[in-house]
């Protein structure tokens, strides 16, 4: 095809105001470098490669925050919005639809891109949210009371199963001594957190336990996972990002040290923020000191190095923007708005693919048994599944697809809301 | 065997004969015959006798095959074989005398029993039904000190089918006409159940069946209460066993998905072991709906007996002890029955075909509520009298009601007087004096307690609290209680669980909480020296008090340094026992700091008092000031205090360089590669605080003060690697007393250096003299006037400047000239070997040139008291140094060669 791959970039942001700087990952060149951005870890977001993100920190003695939107190709803030807190972890969910912030009086934000609005605010912990992740329609938030908890979208979102809901959320995790720091989420609802403990910890989603805890000789900063082996990097304090293992030789069972396989050494101070690329041959790791490097997975071997800035790098990413049809951008609501039309806008449909039945989340349940029983009847089992690929497709197929999606989504979810009302008031 | 004996028949019949003769002696001479007709002659004397004469014969064995000889044998010489066929002999003593037999054989030759268990149990099962009392109780003694523990070692389904017969021969005996037998066969069956709970499963319908049938039997009733002791704590056994089952029924739900999720994913699979416990399948076989409904009539009953028995208790004037006890394993059958029930109502249900299972709320109000409400009139029946037994009962009564607390309402009972009851049982606890029973029956009301605090009426929520704080307060440390009263007061505490302060935010309740709060730093303290295992968990407690109250009031919690030491107002420190902690404490304990900022600049230098001392394992030291350096960054701590703390803990730290000085004394292990780490891990921290001379700049007070005090060799070294990492060319250091320092920093170092090199060339001490020289060469490197006048400084103490001489040194001042110059030229060779130098030394040109002047003025032999030997030192120190000084580059050759030619 005539088209050339798209462009992959490198972004990196620094709590000193140093802006987001982006490389192109194959020249390495410097690309545009958005002003100004000061934001603390985990608070860079992409919204689903349309547009950036960033949560800006306070300045000293203040108490609000900003977020700001970038458009791509324009250094400056194409909108800032107020939330009524500081925000200090931000995450957009993959078809770029909301964006969810982790407040540092630990409270949740769920916003609407689209138009801005609030949908839901809700108490989550005790201390300032630390970082996030999205597991399909469960989010994973951390925070530095050292709790990990699970929520369920569809039970925040929906009134109903709220009030229904024994706790509002779907598994509380106690088991960090001290500030979680970085989640991620792998295939299979495995979640791996880091922590000021000195621990990694790996959790199953769908089990509600702690699999396996690693200890480390210093504090955990960040951690990527390897999407193509069942390995994690663990970005420490002392400047090493620890290659370890997943999984656990039986043989070796007891200790802990047998699972870090190895350490990538080249940062003269703490890594605070990792990133893999999709296909996991990339690492990228951002430090205190100032540089960004590109690893090689394989060789382990650094391939590039650039220079974000004096003061210590906090966000990495890599993006492969999307110049297209970016629709115009509404500020984020500092409130919610007392509309009822938005429960039924506010529905995710869960990927089928990566779905795993969680016990106790009748949701899960329930729409597993609905689906299932849409495979038995062959055409929209077909359709169902061209559904599925729509991220693998070409461009060309793309919207194709994607109007069919959204068409197939409609049907679904509103069979599915119309049972569901039923089934609950017999 | 056989013939001796007809020989002996053969003789008794010979010694008749003599006697016939001597009668015929008397008087006749010939022998008269007389011969009768059809008389039998009497058989001639010459005869041969045929006849055969032979006695029926037992033969014990018939079979040549058994052999007695090397088979095992009792007392009596039976087999186990014989033995056991006796035990079916009509003749209840023959049974007994096997029984005992068996016993005897058993413990003779241990290997019968192991061979030939089965068939043991397949002969002896049939005595569960005895009529003989005595063979029963040896039955039973035998199964359970021998045979059953034999059995346990086999596999399950050998046992199973064993296990088989037996119980059906117990179910039998259960209900059989003779109550005695039915007694029994409750006493084995308990036997049974306690030792292999698997195979209970199966039976649980009939024995349920059979127990109601028996505590219904107004027979027993009436007469032997006394007896339905055993019956009771078998349904005691049985109930626990059901209980646990259900309980396993929800975690085998959860491992079902688990399962399902293996299926699926096939790519996690290797991740994680997957272990499922296959022993709950056995849980899962259950009936549970028609068990809980002969449970429900098994309430009934044990309702109305514990009525009619506490009636009698209370009438009789002294309490003996069986039927006291009969009645508390009555109270703990409810117990169980009432949490079985609770688990059940409780239970979710995932599956969507099962909209309402018949077990809902309205299901344990109407089975198990109308039936306890007789219980409540029997404990005031209890709470009149002032024993201490009747006081355990009331406690076990407030545990069964305390469970169901949820359930129930205002119809049964006022709440406010329950609450009453409860709280008047915790202040009468206290004057119990057999602790052991109180410990027993209190820990569950304990556990209790934050659900009833939780639901109570808003008014007896004090009197409530006042009750528990009390109990709480006057509860020892190492009293068995303390970790369930932890348990409660976390449970209260944290908003996580049911928080009673979360939704009200009244002051009375929040004085309890306040109150609560208050006494952990104490229990904590205490705890350390008697109950080690509960430091753990206090410190658990206060970690996430600590997290989950960001706001908080930490006044409470000031005992809390004393963990750490106590300062006196002398300003000496003395350590508490935070050093001696287990190791997963001491991290708790230093975790918890960083969410007491409030109370961190009074620990802080209690601190670091325990982190320098030697007792302290290295990685706990490392983790402090990692923990202090997340502390400060999350902005809990200000930089003044954490300024200090670093530049604390370089300038103190003992290092005992042991490898360095005697290589084989493993008592003295150098932690200098402690201090090392220690000293990388503090230069990041503070490269991570901001802009180095800013930070220096706040450091600085301090920095100079510990210098000026003059720590050891390491120390000063650990501070100039601070300076330098922070901002080596600040001007701060162009300071006469700064340069002092350095200069007789340097002088020491080498000094220790020539000292060892004299016995010989050591490579460890040559690196370390330059480990030590390092931080000055870079300062030299950024800041040429501070060489510049450092090296004036080392010219005057080789020329021997009196009043710098005293105050250079920390070692005894190197009163000998050659000393003297050897320690200066060896520092400089140094630095001249340094090639990033060379640019700088040249600037000092002048003072080098003045230095070797004066050594060659020295070697002038116009000056006195300057022996030979010291000469050639002096001489030897000289050309080395004017070697490295001619490689500067910076004179004229000539020049330099002058000098020595001068010589």
């Amino acid at each position: 095809m005539a088209t050339p791959p798209p462009k992959q970039l490198v972004l990196a942001a620094s709590s000193a105001d140093a802006g987001v700087a982006s490389w192109d990952l194959r020249t390495g060149a410097e690309e545009i470098r958005h002003r100004p951005c000061a934001s603390r870890p985990r608070a860079l977001a992409s919204v689903a490669d349309r547009f950036l993100a960033a949560a800006q920190a306070p300045p000293s003695g203040s108490n609000s925050g900003t977020v700001h939107f970038y458009h791509w190709d324009k250094p400056q803030v194409a909108v800032k919005s107020f939330p009524a807190e500081p925000i200090r972890a931000l995450i957009a969910d993959q078809e770029g639809s909301y964006l969810i912030g982790g407040g540092s009086n630990g409270n949740l934000f769920l916003w609407e891109v689209a138009s801005g609005e609030l949908l839901h605010t809700w108490f989550a912990h005790y201390r300032a949210v630390r970082c996030l992740t999205l597991y399909d329609y469960l989010l994973v938030s951390g925070s530095e009371d050292g709790g990990i908890k699970v929520w369920d979208l569809i039970t925040v979102l929906d009134e109903q199963s709220r009030l229904e809901a024994q706790t509002p959320y779907l598994y509380s995790f106690n088991q960090h001594a001290l500030p979680v720091t970085d989640i991620a989420c792998f295939l299979g609802a495995i979640v791996v957190s880091s922590s000021e403990d000195q621990t990694c910890k790996i959790w199953s989603l769908s089990e509600g336990r702690m699999l396996r805890s690693i200890s480390f000789p210093t504090s955990i900063d960040s951690v990527a996972l390897d999407p193509r082996s069942h390995v994690f990097y663990a970005g420490g304090r002392d400047g090493k990002i620890y290659v370890t293992a997943m999984g656990v030789d039986i043989s070796s069972h007891g200790s802990d040290d047998s699972s870090i396989l190895g350490a990538l050494d080249d940062h003269s101070k703490g890594v605070t923020s990792l990133a893999s690329s999709t296909d996991g041959l990339l690492l990228v790791s951002g430090s205190e000191d100032g540089n960004v490097r590109v690893w090689d997975t394989r060789s382990q071997q650094v391939t590039r190095k650039f220079k974000h800035s004096q003061g210590p790098v906090t966000n990495v990413l890599i993006v492969m923007p999307k110049r297209v049809n970016v629709p115009p951008l509404h500020p984020l609501r500092k409130l919610c708005s007392a509309n009822g039309k938005v429960e039924t806008r506010s529905v995710i449909l869960p990927r089928p693919e990566n779905d795993v039945p969680i016990p106790g989340n009748r949701t899960s349940i329930f729409m597993e048994r609905y689906f299932d029983e849409l495979q038995k009847y062959g055409g929209s089992s077909r359709l169902f599944d061209s559904g599925l690929n729509t991220q693998n497709g070409t461009h060309s197929q793309q919207g194709e697809w994607k109007g069919r999606y959204l068409e197939l989504q409609d049907l679904f979810v509103h069979e599915v809301l119309d049972q569901m009302a039923s089934s609950r008031n017999p | 065997m056989g013939r001796p004996k007809g020989g002996a028949g053969a003789s008794s019949s010979s010694s008749k004969k003599p006697k016939q003769k001597q009668k015929q002696r008397g008087g006749v001479d010939f022998k008269k015959y007389k011969h009768k007709v059809g008389r039998k002659l009497p058989p001639p004397k010459n005869a041969t006798n045929t006849e055969i004469k032979s006695k029926t014969i037992v033969l014990p064995e018939q079979s040549l095959a058994t052999e007695r000889a090397g088979v095992a044998v009792n007392k009596r010489g039976l087999t186990l074989r014989e033995l056991l066929q006796q035990t079916v002999h009509y003749n209840a003593n023959v049974r007994r005398a096997a029984m005992s037999g068996i016993k005897d054989i058993v413990v003779k030759h241990p290997t019968e029993l192991k061979l030939h268990k089965v068939a043991m149990i397949e002969k002896l099962q049939e005595r569960i039904c005895d009529t003989d009392k005595v063979v029963r109780e040896s039955l039973y003694n035998m199964l359970q000190s021998m045979i059953f523990p034999a059995l346990k070692e086999d596999n399950a389904i050998s046992t199973r089918s064993t296990l088989f017969l037996l119980m059906a021969n117990i179910l039998n005996g259960m209900t059989h006409l003779s109550i005695d037998i039915q007694l029994m066969a409750f006493r084995f069956l308990e036997l049974v159940v306690l030792n292999f709970p698997s195979s209970f499963s199966s039976y649980a319908e009939q024995v349920f069946n059979n127990f109601v049938a028996v505590l219904s039997n107004d027979r027993i009733n009436l007469h032997d209460r006394n007896k339905l002791n055993s019956v009771l704590s078998g349904l005691g056994h049985c109930l626990s066993l059901f209980s646990k089952a259900t309980e396993n029924d929800g975690t085998s739900d959860r491992q079902f998905f688990a399962r399902h999720l293996q299926v699926h994913n096939h790519s996690a699979r290797e991740l994680w072991k997957y272990t499922a416990e296959e022993d709950n399948s056995g849980a899962r076989s259950f009936a549970i709906p028609n068990l809980l409904v002969k449970l429900q009539s098994l309430v009934q009953i044990l309702v109305n007996s514990v009525e009619v028995s506490a009636s009698e208790l209370c009438a009789k004037s002294a309490i003996d002890a069986q039927s006291s006890e009969a009645l508390l394993s009555a109270l703990h059958c409810l117990d169980i029955i009432c949490r079985i029930f609770i688990h059940e109502v409780k239970k979710p249900h995932f599956k969507f075909s099962i909209s309402k299972t018949q077990f809902g709320p309205d299901w344990l109000r109407s089975s198990l509520l109308i039936h306890l409400k007789n219980l409540w009139g029997v404990k005031r029946l209890f709470y009149e009298k002032g024993d201490e037994k009747f006081f355990i009962f009331n406690l076990k009564i407030a545990e069964i009601f305390l469970c169901l607390s949820e359930w129930i309402d205002n119809t049964m009972f006022p709440a406010e007087e329950f609450c009453h009851f409860v709280s008047s049982l915790f202040s009468k606890a206290k004057t119990l004096r057999n602790k052991d029973i109180m410990e027993m029956y209190l820990s569950p009301l304990i556990t209790c307690i934050p659900g009833l605090v939780f639901n109570a009426p808003y008014e007896s929520k004090g009197y409530l609290l006042e009750a528990f704080t009390d109990a709480f307060r006057g509860c020892k440390v190492d009293c068995k209680l303390i970790l369930p009263y932890l348990d409660a007061v976390g449970e209260m505490l944290l908003p996580e669980k049911k928080s009673i302060w979360a939704a009200e935010n009244d002051p009375g309740m929040l004085s309890y909480h306040d109150a609560l709060i208050h006494e952990l730093p104490q229990i904590l303290l205490e705890s350390v020296d008697k109950a080690p295992s509960v430091t753990k968990v206090v410190l658990e407690l206060l970690l996430r008090i600590g997290q989950y109250f960001p706001t908080m009031d930490f006044e409470n919690l000031r005992p809390f340094i004393k963990l750490f030491g106590v300062e006196s107002s002398s300003g000496a420190v003395e350590l508490g026992p935070f050093v001696n902690l287990p190791h997963d404490c001491q991290e708790l304990a230093i975790s918890c700091l960083y969410y007491f900022p409030k109370l961190l600049p009074d620990i802080i230098r209690p601190l670091a008092s325990c982190c320098l001392s030697d007792a302290l394992e290295p990685l706990i030291l490392f983790r402090t000031v990692e923990i202090l350096q997340s502390t400060y960054k999350a902005g809990n701590l200000q930089i003044t205090e954490q300024l200090s703390f670093l530049a604390l803990l370089i300038a103190r730290f003992r290092v005992h360089p042991g490898h360095l000085i005697t290589p084989g004394d493993p008592t003295k292990l150098s932690n200098w590669a402690t201090f090392k780490s220690l000293n990388r891990l503090i230069l990041t921290s503070l490269s991570e605080m901001g802009d180095g001379s800013l930070v220096l700049e706040l450091m600085w007070n301090n920095l100079s003060n510990v210098i000026a005090q003059k720590p050891s060799m390491h120390n000063i070294n650990g501070l100039f690697r601070i300076i330098v990492t922070l901002d080596a060319g600040t001007s701060k250091l162009i300071n006469e007393d700064v340069v002092k320092l350095i200069a007789g920093y340097l002088v020491d170092a080498s000094l220790d250096l020539s000292k060892t090199i004299e016995v010989g060339f050591q490579p460890d001490k040559t690196r370390l003299f330059q480990y030590f020289i390092k931080p000055c060469t870079i300062i030299f490197d950024k800041n040429d006037k501070v060489l510049c006048s450092t090296l004036e400084m080392l010219k005057s103490f080789v020329t021997g400047d009196d009043d710098l001489f005293s105050s250079l040194s920390n070692l005894n001042t190197p009163g000998e000239l050659s000393c003297r110059v050897c320690v200066v030229t060896t520092i400089l060779i140094f630095l001249c070997n340094d090639q990033k130098l060379h640019r700088k030394l040249s600037f000092g040109k002048s003072v080098i040139k003045g230095i070797l002047d004066y050594i060659r003025h020295q070697l002038d032999s116009s000056v006195p008291n300057v022996t030979y030997e010291e000469k050639q030192k002096l001489k030897f120190a000289f050309e080395q140094l004017k070697t490295k000084a001619l490689q500067l580059n910076c004179w004229d050759r000539s020049e330099i060669e002058g000098l020595s030619t001068t010589k």
